[in-house]
């Protein structure tokens, strides 16, 4: 708005001008650069990260079933896939690239949008987990990079057979297939890693009990009426992902698993 | 001298259509020559604004707040009226007008009240292609209830928030002039004088608010929707900003201020709780619809639980005093006969002045869902300002000044008697007479925003070369210069008081001379009392910090300082005004029950005063108020 | 009663500010907020000091001019109150009271506790409107609105303009404010024919003004003296992603 005195007062922004002739590419900028598009993409990308693991977790699940169950589905999964794996592997990337991405660029913008803080904070109903998602975001996402370069690299660590190291990547079952069964064991009997895995499934539950609730809100599908089975929702799904994560590691850890 | 207020002949039902026929036009090529100010941001400034953008001139709209959608029209609670005759039940738009009229207590102009009716409707059709969210009926047609002054359902709302639906309506159809550039708007700028150039109004000086910096604006008209001055009471249910500057500053140069003691005293406010109050708070007189209104019938029960006074030992005084319209009877009437209990003695709450307004039958009848849904906000609101709880116990409410009928004087055109200058809405004087009745006030600002000015304004503008006055004009600088020069006096007396405690002393002596019922003796009293206060005021008055930034106390002073001579002129008013009419009780003329009585043979006209010089007594001109239609009759609610 | 304030001073938008603090003595618990405050200015002005600048006007909950962070609360710890609708009588005697401005880069400070809040005009000039001009509207019965419809438009236009959303949201994001008039208008018949224009305008805007985004925490409606719901944002998200793609295919 106008002033009369342009003097000490702020400069009106001006009109944001929405472009009426659009390609799609200045569609895709315009959508990502707003923060209910780049929201909506965080949502979707969130959404299929949980699908995700979920599976993951339910494939895991199959450790309960004996070393030949886990590492039959293992090898299903690297080999019998063919390309369909990497078209996996690649979306997979995509997806959670873009999640963080467009995430952290929203986090930077908020950031900027209060410079100066309060000097007496206070809250009425952001509860922790809306509050922290960013932190737990980045606690999930290392541990993300951390859990690729333990089992799927192996460069962290190494299974000690008959008295000496090797690489997880050279474990091999009765049937010359790669031994996933005692790789995990290998990973699980060590106390920090193990923790960290549970440390880590607690940021992802925290991280789920906002975000799985939050995503339905940003696709405009919460309403009073659906808000109580849609946060319940979110519970249920993050509960049962920790859950399934947290017996895995907790069974092998404390030798409910491998000791026969 | 007499003044001509310019109303068309022919038959009242066809004058406006009469003058819409006639009037001159400017081609639309040359609207965008002309220049208009609009000063306030009101129902009536901001729909004024936003039509005139529209039909192509150059509009500059200034306003003290910072934002456009935050005057006070916005606190009107209750509704506005209609004659749509949706209900079935009778009205038309002669019923509006008459009911308006008698409401008036015959004080106001047979014209203009006839066309206020007459584009009513129009602005219910306006507000609600706007977006306008008025209560509907599950059918999905408009909602309407009663109202005070009237036996009809014609007043629309929208919950307990109507003023500010109507108000946001009007802002977002301004926003958009705005976006389009057609309206250039000012906000945080304050009006500090009108600029008059042979003797046509050309400009105005203002204030920005938050640089301190002062500036002319020139423009080819200048409308003032400035609202009104209730304030002068100090306690009162407008904003802590309202005030009477804007209007008293154009009164000093030239335009005439007529009736300026009809002020309305709202029948359901909060009663006041302590020395420290600042504002009294309206509770909607929708209230009235479903409440009943008592006091106890002996004087030793006032400090009882009402709910331990029995049903026989009250004293439902409206009923009583005005079985046909009852709790309904029109805001004077309800605000006298509350006065009248209290100064029996039978006032409650710690002050003794004090009225139950009872929903406990409503709530009975109807079941307090149906009351929360129709009032809830209103009872909120009235828990947390007293901390009691009216679902279970009734209301106190006390008289509070509202609104004053009182303003500059206009024409038909709406045009003062400075050319190029325009008053709309409260500002003005025009439709109420002696007593607004409920759910007008958003009428009038609309009507005249929406669907008067317009029309007169361009009628006016077509008379005139486009073109504007250098700035640098003696007269433009010589207002800046004496706007600049009392801000720096103010600054300058460094006293031992403050602004506020003068305006509160102010309150007192008008709340106690000239509120709600008025004496010859009383009231010269109070002009004397005034004139003290003036000189105390000029001599003591402590204003801190500087003239160049944000600075709330002198904007307070200055403002102080203008009704603190604004106050003189309504005492003398009402001093001179030697009946009683609506409002304006005088004790010496009453009718043996008691109830106002008019003297049609001397008092038959409207009041316009004309500033005569500092210290100098105004002069009283006369405008005779013709009744073709209607038959001036005692006012009766009984 | 006795309190404690602790007043943000800042004397222009360029100065640093800081916390200066008072006490004051014999506040009735009657008084609201604002009465309190001009209870201190009135002691200060008597001393030389200047007052401390705030906004308000109207003094009822409506205007929407008040605002103040107290106790790290909007509008203070009342739910659905304005600053000058709360009352002293919701403070232990002996409080130490935090007064601090709206704080957002959208929002800057002008004054002690006064701030610009001329961004969410500009929200809503860049399309919070339904383009009919004065004169030439149907007759208001001519369109039927349901009453459960209707009933959810003035849940969101409610909205008092007062920036509390923005203070409130750890984001400072203005997108309950946005929300409350795109969803206002998207409920009735009268804004349909821009309702998809409009949110798109609307959210760039927000976005210009330099407004954090939305992480669906909740705080605004909490701080909402209207208590307008974050429903109102599933709407605005609802509309904004129909009317993105939408307008990609038409």
């Amino acid at each position: 708005m106008a002033t009369a005195s342009a003097g000490k007062v702020r400069h009106p922004k001006g009109r944001a001008i929405i472009p009426t002739e659009q390609s799609g590419l200045t569609w895709l900028t315009a959508f990502l650069d707003s923060s209910v598009g780049a929201k909506v993409v965080v949502a979707l990308g969130g959404i299929g990260l949980a699908l995700f693991a979920i599976f993951h977790m339910l494939g895991n699940l199959k450790i309960f079933q004996g070393p030949d169950a886990l590492n039959t589905y293992a090898f299903f999964l690297k080999h019998d896939l063919g390309a369909l794996l990497w078209l996996a592997r690649g979306g997979l990337l995509g997806i959670f690239l873009l999640h963080v991405v467009l995430a952290l660029r929203l986090k930077w913008r908020t950031a900027a949008a209060r410079p100066v803080g309060y000097a007496y904070p206070g809250h009425v109903q952001a509860r922790v987990a809306a509050r922290t998602m960013a932190l737990t975001g980045i606690v999930v996402g290392l541990f993300i990079l951390f859990h690729l370069a333990h089992f799927t690299f192996g460069w962290v660590h190494q299974a000690e057979q008959d008295g000496r190291l090797i690489s997880y990547l050279d474990l091999r079952d009765a049937h010359g297939r790669h031994d996933v069964y005692t790789m995990v064991l290998a990973g699980f009997r060590t106390t920090w890693i193990a923790a960290l895995y549970l440390l880590a499934q607690v940021a992802l539950f925290v991280h789920l009990i906002h975000g799985i609730p939050s995503a339905f809100q940003t696709f405009g599908l919460q309403s009073r009426r659906t808000m109580e089975i849609i946060r319940g929702l979110g519970w249920l799904t993050a509960g049962v992902i920790l859950l399934g994560n947290v017996l895995i590691v907790t069974a092998v850890w404390l030798g409910w698993v491998g000791t026969s | 001298m007499i003044l001509d207020a310019k109303v068309p002949s022919g038959p009242l039902a066809e004058k406006w259509t009469r003058f819409k026929r006639e009037q001159r036009l400017i081609s639309p090529a040359n609207k965008a020559k002309y220049t208009v100010i609009v000063v306030g941001t009101g129902l009536a400034g901001a729909s004024a604004a936003a039509s005139l953008a529209e039909l192509g001139y150059k509009v500059l709209v200034f306003c003290f707040h910072d934002t456009p959608r935050r005057a006070h029209s916005i606190a009107a609670q209750g509704g506005i009226n209609a004659a749509k005759n949706y209900r079935n039940d009778g009205d038309s738009i002669f019923r509006l007008f008459y009911d308006t009229i008698k409401g008036g207590d015959f004080r106001s102009r047979e014209a203009n009240v006839y066309r206020l009716a007459e584009v009513s409707g129009n602005i219910i059709d306006q507000c609600v292609a706007q977006g306008v969210p008025f209560a509907r009926e599950y059918g999905g047609l408009l909602e309407t209830r009663s109202f005070g002054g009237a036996q009809l359902q014609r007043t629309f709302y929208c919950r307990g928030q109507t003023g500010q639906q109507l108000l946001l309506g009007a802002y977002q159809a301004l926003c958009r002039q705005i976006s389009y550039g057609t309206v250039k708007m000012f906000p945080r700028c304050e009006m500090l004088d009108l600029v008059v150039i042979d003797g046509r109004a050309r400009g105005i000086i203002t204030r920005h608010l938050v640089t301190g910096k002062i500036e002319a604006f020139a423009a080819d008209a200048v409308v003032l929707a400035t609202g009104g001055y209730s304030n002068v009471f100090y306690l009162s249910t407008n904003a802590i900003g309202c005030n009477v500057s804007a209007t008293y500053r154009a009164y000093k140069r030239g335009a005439f201020f007529a009736n300026p003691c009809f002020t309305q005293i709202h029948p359901t406010c909060i009663p006041v709780s302590g020395e420290h109050q600042s504002k009294l708070t309206l509770m909607s007189e929708s209230l009235r619809n479903d409440g009943r209104v008592w006091v106890p019938k002996r004087r030793e029960d006032v400090a009882k639980h009402p709910n331990d006074i029995p049903e026989a030992d009250r004293d439902y005084f409206l009923e009583r005093k005005y079985p046909s319209y009852g709790n309904l009877a029109p805001r004077d009437i309800a605000s006298r006969a509350a006065k009248e209990v209290c100064d029996e003695g039978r006032g409650v709450g710690p002050s003794g002045r004090g009225v139950y307004l009872d929903l406990a039958d409503a709530i009975r009848r109807q079941g307090i869902d149906r009351i929360r849904e129709k009032y809830g906000n209103l009872f909120d609101m009235y828990e947390r300002i007293t901390g009691e709880n009216a679902y279970t116990q009734p209301m106190r409410i006390y008289p509070a000044p509202h609104y004053t009928m009182g303003g500059l004087w206009v024409n038909y055109e709406l045009m003062s008697n400075l050319p190029g200058l325009f008053v709309i809405g409260e500002a003005n004087f025009s439709d109420h007479g002696a007593n607004r009745l409920g759910a007008s006030a958003l009428m009038q600002g609309l009507a005249d925003g929406y669907f008067i000015l317009p029309y007169t304004l361009t009628h006016w503008l077509a008379g005139v070369k486009p073109g504007l006055p250098p700035l640098d004009h003696p007269e433009f600088r010589r207002c800046a210069g004496e706007a600049q020069q009392r801000l720096k006096r103010l600054l300058a007396i460094g006293g031992q008081k403050t602004a506020v405690e003068f305006h509160r002393q102010l309150g007192h002596i008008l709340w106690d001379y000239v509120g709600m019922s008025r004496s010859r003796d009383g009231l010269l009293r109070a002009i004397d009392q005034i004139r003290t206060l003036r000189q105390q005021f000029w001599e003591n008055v402590r204003v801190p910090g500087s003239d160049t930034d944000l600075n709330m106390a002198l904007e307070r002073a200055n403002r102080v300082a203008d009704f603190l001579e604004f106050a003189e002129l309504m005492a003398l008013d009402a001093l001179r005004r030697e009946e009683s009419c609506g409002c304006h009780f005088r004790v010496e003329y009453q009718t043996p029950d008691g109830e106002a009585k008019r003297d049609d043979e001397r008092f038959c006209h409207v009041a316009a005063w004309e500033y005569a010089g500092p210290d100098k007594e105004p002069i009283r001109h006369e405008e005779p108020l013709v009744f073709e239609t209607v038959k001036l009759t005692e006012r009766s609610y009984k | 009663m006795k309190v404690t304030l602790h007043i943000w001073r800042q004397k222009s938008p360029a100065d640093q500010g800081r916390f200066v603090t008072y006490s004051l003595d014999q506040v009735s618990p009657d008084m609201s907020f604002l009465e309190m405050l001009d209870m201190l200015n009135e002691q200060l002005i008597q001393q030389g000091e200047e007052p401390v600048a705030f906004e308000h006007d109207c003094r009822e909950g409506i205007c929407g001019s008040c605002a103040m962070m107290i106790n790290g609360l909007a509008h203070g710890p009342e739910r659905g109150t304005t600053t000058c609708q709360l009352h002293m009588r919701s403070f232990p005697d002996g409080a130490e009271i935090y007064v601090e401005p709206w704080r957002a880069r959208a929002f800057p400070i002008l004054k002690d506790l006064v701030c610009d809040r001329s961004a969410l005009d500009r929200i809503i000039q860049a399309g919070g409107y339904v383009s009919v001009g004065t004169g030439g509207a149907p007759d208001a019965n001519c369109l039927p609105v349901p009453k459960t419809a209707q009933d959810k438009a003035m849940d969101a236009a409610q909205c008092i303009g007062c920036g509390a959303c923005v203070a409130a949201c750890p984001n400072a994001s203005a997108m309950l404010f946005l929300a409350a008039k795109v969803s206002h208008l998207a409920h009735l018949p009268q804004g349909q024919p821009e309702r998809h224009e409009r949110v798109r305008k609307m959210l760039a805007q927000h976005d210009r003004e330099g407004f954090g985004h939305c992480t669906n925490i909740g705080e605004c409606e909490a701080a909402c003296p209207k208590e307008i719901s974050v429903e109102h944002i599933a709407q605005l998200n609802r509309d904004y992603i129909a009317a993105s793609l939408l307008s990609l295919v038409r």
